[in-house]
C-alpha cells in the first residue's frame, strides 16, 4: 500500500526537491525501509549511526506515535504502528536548545 | 548585494518586532519560536510563528518545541505558500552565540535566531546557519535596514 510521507525543507536536498514522497509498506518500519531504499542519501540525517535510532519525530496523520519504553525510561516511535492506503506520515525534526547548564 | 547570497537574508519588519515583543514579555525564561519564508523567497523572513516552550528542563535554559505544533504550522505554510526556513529562540541574561547544546541540536538548512534578553530588556539578535561537515555555525547577514518597535522591544 502507498502512503505519503512529508519531507522537512533541509531535507529536500535528498529527495530531489519533492515536499512529498511515497513509499510502500504495512507498518512504519517498512515504509522507512522502502524510503531508505528509494533515497539513501536520507539514511544519515533520518539515524543516529551509531544506535540506528530515529533521529526524528514521525507523526502518522497528524498522531505522535511515540510509546514508553520502559526499561529506558524514555519515548521512542513505535515503528510496528500499521498503516493504511493514503495515510500520511510526517518527518518533524528536533526544534531544541539553550544556554549553557548552570 | 543579492539577497540569494548563501549567508544573506532579509526580515520583514512584521516579524522582528513580533520576536522582539516575544522574547522581551517571555523574559525570564527562553521563549521560542518558528520563522516562515514565502517558497519563492527561501532567505526571506516574511513571518514569525510564537510557539510553546514545552522542554521538561529548566524554561529558564532550554526550550523544546513541540513536533504537533511545528506540524500544525507547518501544514499551514503549506496550504499558504510558505517554508518553515528557521526558529528563534531568546537567552535571557546570556549573550546571543549559539551554545554547545544548540549545536548539538542543529540542522543544516534552518536559520537559527537568537535573541539575547538582559534585565528583561531585549539587548541583541543574531542568526547562525549549521554546517555538520565543520560542526559548526556561520553567522548569517541581514540585508537593509530592520526598524524596531520601541513599544515592543
Amino acid at each position: 500500500m502507498s502512503i505519503f510521507i512529508k519531507i522537512p525543507s533541509p531535507l529536500r536536498g535528498f529527495t530531489n526537491g519533492l515536499k512529498t514522497v511515497e513509499a510502500e509498506g504495512a507498518t512504519v518500519s517498512e515504509i522507512l525501509q522502502d524510503l531508505d531504499h528509494r533515497y539513501p542519501a536520507l539514511r544519515e540525517r533520518l539515524y543516529d549511526q551509531k544506535t540506528r535510532r530515529p533521529l526524528i519525530n514521525i507523526y502518522l496523520n497528524n498522531e505522535d506515535i511515540r510509546t514508553l519504553n520502559k526499561a529506558e525510561g524514555r519515548y521512542e516511535i513505535d515503528l510496528n504502528t500499521s498503516v493504511k492506503d493514503g495515510d500520511q506520515l510526517s518527518i518533524i525534526p528536533p526544534i531544541a536548545g539553550g544556554i549553557r547548564r548552570r | 548585494m543579492p539577497s540569494t547570497q548563501k549567508n544573506c537574508w532579509t526580515i520583514e519588519n512584521q516579524a522582528w518586532n513580533r520576536i522582539l515583543g516575544h522574547t522581551v514579555a517571555g523574559y525570564p525564561k527562553e521563549v521560542c519560536g518558528i520563522l516562515l519564508c514565502p517558497c519563492e523567497k527561501p532567505q526571506h523572513i516574511a513571518r514569525a510563528h510564537p510557539t510553546k516552550n514545552t522542554t521538561f528542563e529548566d524554561p529558564a535554559r532550554r526550550y523544546l518545541i513541540d513536533p504537533l505544533e511545528f506540524l500544525e504550522v507547518d501544514n499551514w505554510a503549506e496550504q499558504n505558500e510558505f517554508d518553515i526556513c528557521g526558529f528563534y529562540h531568546s537567552h535571557p541574561d546570556h549573550p546571543c552565540a549559539p551554545s554547545e547544546h544548540d549545536r548539538e541540536l542543529a540542522w543544516e538548512g534552518y536559520l537559527y535566531l537568537i535573541v539575547s534578553v538582559k534585565g528583561g530588556v531585549f539587548d541583541e539578535g543574531r542568526a547562525w546557519t549549521y554546517d555538520p561537515d565543520k560542526n559548526q555555525f556561520t553567522e548569517v547577514i541581514f540585508q537593509g535596514k530592520v526598524e524596531i518597535d520601541n513599544t515592543t522591544a
